[in-house]
């Protein structure tokens, strides 16, 4: 009887039966890896949910509860048509089977459309996760290079972000934190360049191997602090120099004319720029506050020299809670690597309608079919957790 | 039971009628509904805040074994087919509970210095000595 005329049987398998059976349970044994590839992301959303349970419930006012339904609601049909298109492939029903397996395509479009909404809201508010999420950049329009003419730095401002990202090495009055970073407030270097020039100087930085190095400890470009502007670093500039007191030598071997090879002072456009008009005179205490040793000990412990203190203003809302950075993460980590999962699906389907259409299927041999559908149902089933984690609770 | 058996002529599989998927698919719209529905509710009102992530997770779970079952086709399947997804998520819990086991040490901030916590932080350190 049929044995006869399987063209489709290969050598090693008894009958169909066994030769689909081999499909599925190579299949499944694939499903159960996916399992475990996303089971270690939701255990992590466990595990952080857990510890910042008020951390989620600030994330979930970025994540629109009706996009995130319109999404499982167009996934469980696209499931639905899958499943149909296997029960239209059993009954030998090629149109209807294209029919159903169209639709999936389309439903599984539709999702990732929607997910571009979505994600593309995120990506202008700067929402991406991880160490992005620290980059305000300018917007992509060029690097470094203002597009508008900087005002004058703001010492006030200046002091804002001199506490967050200069403080912990350069200490609070500029006069420096040992084993962390050198004194500004009588520095020769900091005297005899312009604000300009100290901007390019810290937008930069000077690795500890560099030349010009005095100390051979590193200072990171923009104070390891990416989120800080042009104009931010102006103000800084304006806030340092209402900290200086009159440069001292500190010995032959600081040189005052530092060759900064990694930030030529070649400032075209940014010479223009009016100079600070914060006078230089100083408006800290003349007698300088001997560096606190205490402070400079907590500060080591807690800092550790390359870790430096990130901005406390965040560019959201100044309320955003601690590891706010970790929840975009998760959230960019778990729907994205989901939404790579349908992409592939996609293809799975498009491969799926290619064989059909060329009649490679019937009731006895779509294993193809049944597999493919098997992988498109697993993805369904981990956005049926997704959701109601990301957007509900 | 096993796709040897053929009750249905010489085909392979369970062939499900198309009435019942779309039946199913019903039930997990309508579920899909009800989550959201549920997740309006304030619990912490009646105190009992964890009260919409416990709802939250059954109805996916129940979705998730629907799929599982009807979609995928468990309900036929061999039981050990079954059984290697079953053991996959087993393995997954088993992974988070040990993981859970010391997340109380945690460090409260991923990255020092993010915040105005840790500057309260390095305060309070400092007002402690
Ligand atoms: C990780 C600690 C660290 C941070 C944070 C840091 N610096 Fe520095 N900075 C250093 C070190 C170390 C040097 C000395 C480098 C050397 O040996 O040449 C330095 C040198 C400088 C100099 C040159 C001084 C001279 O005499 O050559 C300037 C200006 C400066 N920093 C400004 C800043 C500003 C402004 C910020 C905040 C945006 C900042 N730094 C943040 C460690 C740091």
């Amino acid at each position: 009887m049929a044995e006869s005329h399987e063209l489709n049987l290969q050598h090693h398998y008894r009958d169909m039966a066994q030769q689909h059976d081999a499909a599925k349970l190579g299949i499944w044994l694939f499903l159960a890896t996916e399992v475990l590839l996303f089971g270690g992301l939701f255990c992590g959303y466990a595990i952080f949910r857990g510890n910042d349970p008020e951390l989620f419930k600030w994330g979930e006012q970025f994540l629109d509860e009706f996009w995130g339904g319109l999404n499982t609601a167009v996934l469980l049909i696209s499931s639905l048509t899958m499943a149909m298109a296997i029960t239209y492939v059993q009954l030998e029903r090629k149109r209807a089977a294209m029919i159903s397996l169209t639709v999936t395509l389309l439903c599984a479009c539709g999702f990732m459309v929607i997910k571009s909404i979505e994600y593309s809201h995120k990506f202008h508010e700067h929402l991406l996760g991880g160490l992005a999420f620290y980059q305000v950049s300018d917007h992509g329009e060029g690097h470094g290079e203002p597009t508008v003419a900087l005002e004058p730095g703001d010492a006030a401002a200046g002091k804002k972000w001199w506490d967050a990202a200069c403080r912990s090495c350069h200490g609070p009055n500029g006069e420096g934190v040992p084993g962390q970073g050198t004194a500004l407030n009588t520095s020769p270097y900091v005297h005899n360049h312009s604000d300009a020039e100290l901007v390019k100087f810290i937008e930069v930085g000077r690795t500890a191997s560099d030349e010009a190095s005095i100390t051979k400890l590193e200072m990171p470009a923009k104070g390891g602090n990416p989120m800080l502007k042009e104009q931010d670093l102006y103000d800084v500039v304006a806030y340092l120099r209402t900290l200086q007191t009159e440069p001292v030598e500190v010995g032959s071997h600081q040189v005052s004319e530092v060759k900064t090879t990694a930030a030529p002072a070649t400032g075209s456009l940014i010479d223009d720029i009016p100079r600070s008009t914060v006078p230089l005179a100083n408006s800290a205490p003349s007698g300088l506050a001997p560096i606190d040793d205490t402070e400079a000990e907590t500060m080591a412990v807690f800092l550790p020299a390359k870790k430096h203190e990130k901005p406390k203003v965040p560019q959201l809302a100044k309320d955003r809670p601690a590891n706010a950075h970790l929840f975009f993460g998760l959230y960019f980590m778990m729907t994205g690597l989901h939404g790579i999962h349908v992409i592939i699906g996609m293809l799975v389907i498009l491969w799926l309608m290619w064989r059909l259409q060329r009649g490679d299927f019937n009731k006895r041999y779509y294993a193809a079919v049944e597999c493919g559908g098997l992988y498109w149902h697993i993805v369904d089933v981990i956005w049926i957790f997704l959701f109601p984690l990301w957007y509900l609770i | 039971m096993s796709n040897a058996d053929q009750h249905h002529g010489d085909e392979i599989g369970h062939v499900i009628p198309i009435k019942f998927l779309v039946f199913i698919c019903g039930i997990l719209l309508f579920m899909t509904g009800v989550t959201v529905w549920v997740s309006w509710f304030d619990f912490t009102e009646i105190d009992m805040a964890e009260m919409g992530i416990i709802v939250a997770m059954a109805v996916a779970t129940v979705k998730a074994t629907l799929v599982g079952l009807y979609f995928m086709h468990l309900r036929w399947d061999r039981p050990f087919v079954g059984f290697i997804f079953v053991v996959s998520i087993i393995l997954v819990l088993l992974m988070c509970g040990l993981a859970f086991l010391d997340t109380n040490a945690y460090q409260e901030e991923i990255i020092p210095g993010d915040t105005a916590l840790v500057t309260e932080a390095l305060d309070k350190l400092k007002s402690d000595h």
